[in-house]
């Protein structure tokens, strides 16, 4: 089990509200290879965001891990101490990229010092941020920005939205990280600004074979980008299968209906649509979460929790109706 | 007749305020967010309108509904220029053409229950005899958009995206418009919702013979709900026609960049192996001199950079603006 990156097993979270505690991921169970990019992909309110979080313990107070683990290199960071936590892992080994640049950049400082701290803490504060300013702009080069040395001196405001993403994923890949989380990093931006931003990142991951854990909404994008994807519903993952496959033959009565439902400029049919709506967060159906929209459901969905099987070579799906 | 006919219709946003402008003299600063455009849409059609942001889409939107005054050119609701409407014909128009706003949420007043959205449009234009229709009317709208008559006593906040945006296309609906612009009724919605607002209009537009202008960015939508395309590049059409053409033989090499982004989830291709077309939308302040598009198009020529080429038909109904096709 040497080459797997991140192992999630049996996770679950929960946020305190009001006195009792609202389950919001449950029975999780993931596994992330070297160099890998997985795509973890649902609809909003399924919980996609909340697990990138909780890998890299962004979550607020409210939140608690209620049980499972969370294997990083073989070692459960669940236990590991704020401290160690810090600085070891976050921003170390476990990189992330947030969906909107504009505020992931801190306004009141250059660009170019922004890039500079985080070299400046990578050379465990040896170098001199003098000494550090060439590589730097080396670094804005190679994402693509022109003009680097007089981009330095800028500030985040003077950047479009594609130039403030392409300095995010600079910075996140200046540690050369072992895992990135992308949360959705392309959503705000316009159609060819995004192509040319996935480029990168797919540029990236091949130069420093980091394993990525891409989230997004947009079934397109992931299409293009992924090796694997799992399909989350109402903070379960109910899906698990290499992109082609998945895309190809999907088993899950969800990733089915949600097929069926994306508009796509092949299709001439008419689209299909999902009824009912995505349950509240913690305020799932018992049994299966998906059975109250499911035109397949039948008495035992409506009673237990159906768990991850494997149901062919590295394809795996949460239905009761691979058991019969 | 067409429904619709936009001329040369120009819209500068202008700035010569401030203190610094005033100090330094510098005169104005004329932002061209739409240049010269002219299309037509024809009774229930659908026309798309396409482009990255900052490209004028929305612009055009407004300038259509009247809802800002264009700088110039002529806009014709049934032959007729609304522009020189009256303050008692631009009441009719406003009860014929309708808008659904881009967001579901924030368009909705926070402080009015369903059924007051739904039926403000009614008091307005006194279209109601009593409170009893008033309500069996709501209710019907509701229907008709897919909710249940329980949402009329709900408060925005109580609503979901989903449901929010079909209460935005009933309160559309409560006049009986002919015309409706939709700026990105599907932008920040789910896949699985969003399927359902695109079933819904296009089921309301065979029902109600509805006429469509249709912005968006998803292009996948575009060919599913409309007849027609315009694509936009920094305030002008740079190509408009068909959608089957638009999407089978587009001609101007920014369509074709723009439509490169555009695959399948079945079809076999990935970002790193992708030709992609390089830089960003230059800003409408200061476009670059001839064709616009010219610094990023890969076949620019000497030509591209002195002279701005026209929209010039390549076949019948399929228009374009490039030097290489005139």
């Amino acid at each position: 089990m040497q080459d797997k990156i991140l192992k999630i097993k049996d996770l679950a979270v929960e946020y305190r509200n009001k006195g009792s505690y609202l389950r919001v991921l449950e029975n999780i169970n993931l596994e992330l290879e070297k160099g890998e990019i997985l795509a973890l992909v649902g609809e909003s309110g399924s919980g996609k965001s909340t697990l990138g979080k909780t890998i890299l313990r962004l979550l607020p107070d409210s939140a608690r891990i209620k049980s499972g683990s969370i294997m990083f290199k073989g070692e459960d960071i669940c236990n590991l101490s704020e401290k160690d936590f810090n600085d070891q892992i976050r921003g170390q080994e476990i990189a992330m990229v947030f969906q909107n640049p504009q505020n992931a950049l801190n306004p009141v400082f250059k660009v170019g010092t922004q890039i500079l701290d985080v070299l400046y803490f990578k050379s465990k504060k040896q170098k001199t941020r003098k000494q550090l300013k060439k590589e730097a702009v080396e670094i804005l080069k190679k994402v693509g920005i022109s003009d680097p040395e007089y981009r330095f001196g800028e500030y985040p405001h003077q950047f479009s939205g594609g130039m403030k993403q392409r300095v995010m994923l600079a910075m996140a890949f200046i540690s050369n990280p072992s895992l990135l989380i992308a949360d959705e990093p392309t959503t705000a931006l316009d159609l060819t600004v995004e192509a040319q931003i996935l480029n990168l990142l797919s540029n990236l991951v091949e130069e420093y074979k980091t394993s990525i854990l891409y989230i997004s909404h947009d079934l397109g994008v992931v299409a293009g980008l992924s090796d694997r994807i799992a399909v989350m519903y109402a903070g379960r993952i109910v899906e698990v299968a290499a992109t082609k496959e998945l895309f190809a033959d999907p088993n899950h009565p969800y990733t089915e209906a949600l097929l069926k439902c994306l508009p796509d400029y092949k299709k001439t049919e008419e689209l299909q649509t999902i009824p009912g709506q995505v349950p509240d967060l913690g305020n799932y159906p018992k049994g299966c979460n998906f059975h109250p929209r499911c035109s397949y459901s039948f008495e035992r969905c409506r009673k237990e929790d159906p768990n991850l099987k494997e149901i062919g070579s590295n394809h795996f799906s949460a239905c009761f109706l691979n058991d019969s | 007749m067409a429904l619709v006919e936009v001329k040369n219709l120009k819209k500068y946003f202008v700035n010569n305020e401030g203190f610094l402008y005033k100090m330094f003299n510098k005169g104005p600063i004329n932002v061209k967010a739409v240049d010269e455009i002219s299309f037509e849409i024809e009774k229930e059609d659908t026309l798309a309108v396409v482009g990255e942001s900052g490209c004028g889409k929305t612009t055009v939107a407004r300038s259509v509904l009247r809802l800002i005054e264009p700088t110039a050119g002529e806009i014709l609701y049934r032959g007729r220029s609304i522009n020189n409407f009256n303050k008692k014909e631009l009441k009719d128009f406003r009860s014929d053409a309708q808008m659904i706003l881009q967001d579901p949420k924030s368009s909705l007043n926070p402080r009015f229950i369903v059924e007051e959205i739904v039926s403000e449009p009614l008091y307005i234009h006194h279209k109601i005899a009593d409170d009893f229709d008033l309500l069996e009317r709501v209710w019907e709208l509701l229907d008709m958009v897919g909710l249940s008559e329980r949402y009329s006593e709900l408060f925005p906040h109580e609503l979901s995206g989903g449901q929010a945006r079909r209460v935005g296309i009933a309160r559309a609906l409560a006049l009986q418009p002919e015309f409706i612009v939709c700026d990105e009724p599907t932008s920040g919605l789910d896949i699985s919702i969003m399927s359902a607002i695109l079933n819904l209009m296009k089921k309301l537009q065979q029902e109600y013979q509805l006429t469509y202008l249709w912005i968006s960015h998803n292009l996948h939508e575009v060919r599913y709900i409309s007849n027609k395309v315009a694509v936009m590049y920094l305030g002008k059409i740079v190509e408009i026609s068909d959608t089957d053409t638009i999407f089978n033989n587009s001609v101007h090499p920014y369509t074709e960049a723009l439509f490169s982004s555009l695959r399948g989830i079945n079809d076999d291709w990935n970002y790193k192996e992708r030709e992609i077309i390089q830089g960003e939308v230059p800003s409408p302040i200061n476009p670059p001199t001839g064709c616009s598009f010219h610094p990023r198009c890969k076949y620019s020529f000497e030509k591209c950079e002195k002279i701005e080429p026209e929209l010039k038909a390549v076949e019948a109904g399929h228009l374009t603006s490039c030097h290489l096709y005139n």
